[in-house]
């Protein structure tokens, strides 16, 4: 009885520890389970949604640059990223077969891609980039699980490097980094988009899965005031003289002096737009677009803005006299012609053909301080043209007002004939443009047309102001015409059209503020001049050879210009090229 | 009484599969739906490759290499210009991939409903 008793006692004790650990495993289990599902719930489900859920931003395409007549000079095309899942690639003869089937579609490095997916700690990183259609297709093809295509987008330009600093470039993310597809960014640039989606062990989409989708949005299209044959043209003309002469770079700027258009903008050095190299400083300098962030001493070609403001205030004709003795003193100066000479008894006409610095000193001294700036101001010098390009400077006017400190007399002497006042070359080009648009200063154009996805704007030619009167205007013209005849033939003659223009030979200052012997020779032309069609500026700095404007600019305005008259077909004036 | 309940059973076995017929409906669309998307999006890189080749074949420096080297072709040493009495070609329009989706005429105006509508004395 006693033995009866005690091993049901002995039961009951086991019995209580079976159920007392079973109770604390429940409750164990339990607590496990509060823990998970209430207190950590946050952070494991951030770990299965990364794990399950991928969440992509996509890039709308981006907007293309197109010449005035519809060629793209930049364009978007699709490109793809191989993405590779770490997680599938831990086991390394897997991950060798893998890497080895997608290097032989991509000509990539297998054990580089091994060995960048294993040493990841991100949940999956790209092997390769910028994969064009066919390739990524193939890449498809292979099924590899824990690999997938990232769709992208990369900027092709069909005309090299075409303008390639008024384009510019874009970055790895697609965002325009320098020239228009900087300035044009919130125009070509779209919107982005993301999809965020449930996602299978191979990385595709559940079929079932939630899904949701903000639709990126394409960006516009923009249509250039940009030529691409003058473009071309203006660039080749510009090698060529600058390998000629042995200069260092230089600029030329086209103008369609009726609308402001500007149909071609080279500068030169430039750089491999298809390739741009970021990898030195020293090399940003060859981004910039130095017809509008350089400004320089245009020299005679300046010569054009004195004489018109002072034939537009009646003071002077074209014939009028005046006695060069071959200096003008001013506070004890001397101004000399560029060649020393004294030619008596001129015309003002003969000032512009002999390029005489006493002269345009003269003249400006006839106008006075005040009426001369005010002229040089009306012209649009000392402030941007407002070409909407980044970047633009708006050269450096000094005058009594705004340095009455350091301003003297002399500097109006100079300043009448180019010397000691900074301009920019798309404000030079814009100024005698007006000279060529019956004095109407015309806003410059770059941007015709805005094609987006729902409508399309139009830009319109904008008058800016009058600033000489429309006589005054040919009057200049007609003088412009007359200085073309003295440059030989050999140098300018444009077949079958009457052309006028100035040329340039300026002192280059250095950072001392003297001149340090180096020369920019430059060119400004109308064409034709009895209805101008065609404004363009030549700039080469620091010839080696020769420093005259007449020998480095005017062939390359005469070669371009008559090239591109024929290309806008617009007849020629002299009836003996004409056949009917 | 049995055939009822066979019957009866077999309704509900029918109706118990409805949901899961649907289902496979719903995958089966569904995975068609991202495979013809897939396509599409396929078909328009292939298109935005294709007007780019065509555009860099269009491409000036390639012009002219091919007119010199392919068709002996050179500069003229002299131009003469021949005037045609004829009205001068439209200038090139651009492209029309580049040009935005033309619009509907008959969407521009309101819809018979909407015209309804409109007589309709609503706030």
């Amino acid at each position: 009885m006693a033995s009866k008793r005690s091993r049901k006692r002995g039961v009951s004790w086991r019995l209580g520890a079976v159920v007392t650990v079973i109770t604390l495993a429940a409750l164990g289990l339990v607590l496990r389970l509060v823990q998970l599902q209430v207190v950590d719930h946050s952070h494991y489900a951030a770990e299965a949604r990364d794990i399950h859920v991928a969440k992509e931003t996509v890039t709308g395409r981006r907007g293309a640059l197109l010449d005035r007549n519809g060629y793209p000079l930049a364009a978007s095309k699709d490109t793809y990223d191989v993405m590779v899942e770490v997680k599938s690639w831990e086991d390394g003869k897997d991950a060798a077969q893998a890497a080895s089937a997608i290097a032989a579609v991509t000509k990539g490095d297998p054990q580089k891609m091994v060995s960048d997916v294993q040493g990841a700690e991100a949940y999956e990183i790209p092997v390769a980039r910028s994969l064009d259609f066919d390739a990524a297709s193939k890449i498809r093809e292979l099924g590899l699980q824990g690999v997938r295509l990232l769709r992208g987008s990369t900027r092709v330009h069909p005309e090299g490097n075409l303008a390639a600093q008024l384009l510019g470039f874009v970055g790895q993310d697609n965002t325009g980094l320098t020239g228009l597809e900087a300035d044009l960014e919130s125009l070509v640039g779209g919107a982005r988009g993301t999809v965020i989606f449930e996602r299978d062990g191979l990385g595709n989409q559940l079929a079932l899965g939630s899904r949701s989708e903000r639709d990126p949005q394409p960006g516009s299209q923009v249509v250039l005031t940009i030529d691409r044959f003058v473009q071309r043209m203006a660039e080749r003309e510009l090698d060529r003289a600058i390998k000629e002469h042995k200069a260092t770079g230089g600029t030329i700027i086209a103008v369609q002096p009726k609308t402001g258009e500007i149909l071609a903008m080279a500068s030169r050095p430039t750089f491999d737009l298809t390739n741009p190299d970021l990898s030195d400083d020293s090399k940003l300098a060859l981004f910039r677009n130095r017809a509008i962030t350089d400004q320089y001493e245009p020299g005679s070609v300046f010569k054009l803005i004195t004489a018109a403001a002072a034939v537009d205030l009646g003071l002077v004709n074209p014939n009028s006299w005046w006695y060069d003795s071959g200096t003008v003193n001013v506070d004890g100066w001397s101004i000399r012609n560029w060649d020393f000479s004294a030619n008596g008894s001129q015309t003002v006409m003969q000032i512009l053909a002999k390029s005489l610095n006493t002269g345009a000193a003269w003249l400006a001294q006839q106008l006075g301080p005040e009426r001369f700036y005010d002229y040089v101001f009306k012209f649009g010098f000392g402030e941007p043209t407002g070409s909407g390009l980044g970047g633009e400077v708006g050269g450096r006017v000094r005058t009594p007002d705004n340095d009455s400190g350091g301003w003297r007399t002399v500097d109006m002497a100079t300043n009448s004939f180019g010397q000691g006042i900074s301009v920019t070359p798309l404000q030079m080009v814009m100024a005698v443009a007006a000279l060529a648009n019956e004095g109407k200063f015309m806003k410059p154009m770059l941007v015709k047309e805005v094609i987006g996805p729902h409508d399309k704007q139009m830009s319109e030619p904008q008058v800016t102001r009058q600033v000489v009167s429309a006589d005054t205007a040919r009057t200049l013209l007609d003088m412009m015409g007359v200085v073309v005849q003295g440059i030989p033939q050999n140098l300018l003659d444009v077949q079958g059209y009457e052309v006028g223009g100035k040329t340039g030979t300026a002192s280059i200052a250095s950072d001392a503020g003297s001149y340090k012997g180096t020369y920019i020779s430059s060119f400004i032309g109308v064409a034709p001049l009895e209805d101008p069609q065609l404004v363009m500026l030549v700039k080469i700095d620091e010839p080696k050879d020769i420093p005259w404007g007449t020998v480095v600019a005017a062939p390359a305005f005469s070669r371009i210009a008559q090239a591109a008259l024929a290309y806008f077909k617009i007849p020629p004036q002299v009836a003996d090229l004409v056949r009917r | 009484m049995p055939t009822l309940l066979i019957i009866a059973a077999l309704v509900i076995g029918a109706a118990a599969l409805i949901p899961l017929v649907q289902s496979a409906i719903a995958t089966s669309t569904n995975g068609n739906v991202h495979r013809l998307e897939q396509q599409r999006d396929d078909w328009q890189a292939k298109t935005q490759e294709l007007e780019l080749e065509v555009a860099t074949m269009a491409g000036l420096d390639r012009i002219e290499k091919k007119a010199r080297a392919e068709l002996k072709m050179a500069e003229p040493k002299e131009t003469r210009y021949i005037t045609v009495e004829a009205a001068a070609p439209e200038p090139r329009m651009l492209p029309s991939r580049y040009l935005p989706p033309k619009t509907d005429e008959k969407q521009a105006g309101p819809s018979i409903w909407e015209q309804l509508l409109d007589w309709l004395p609503l706030p």
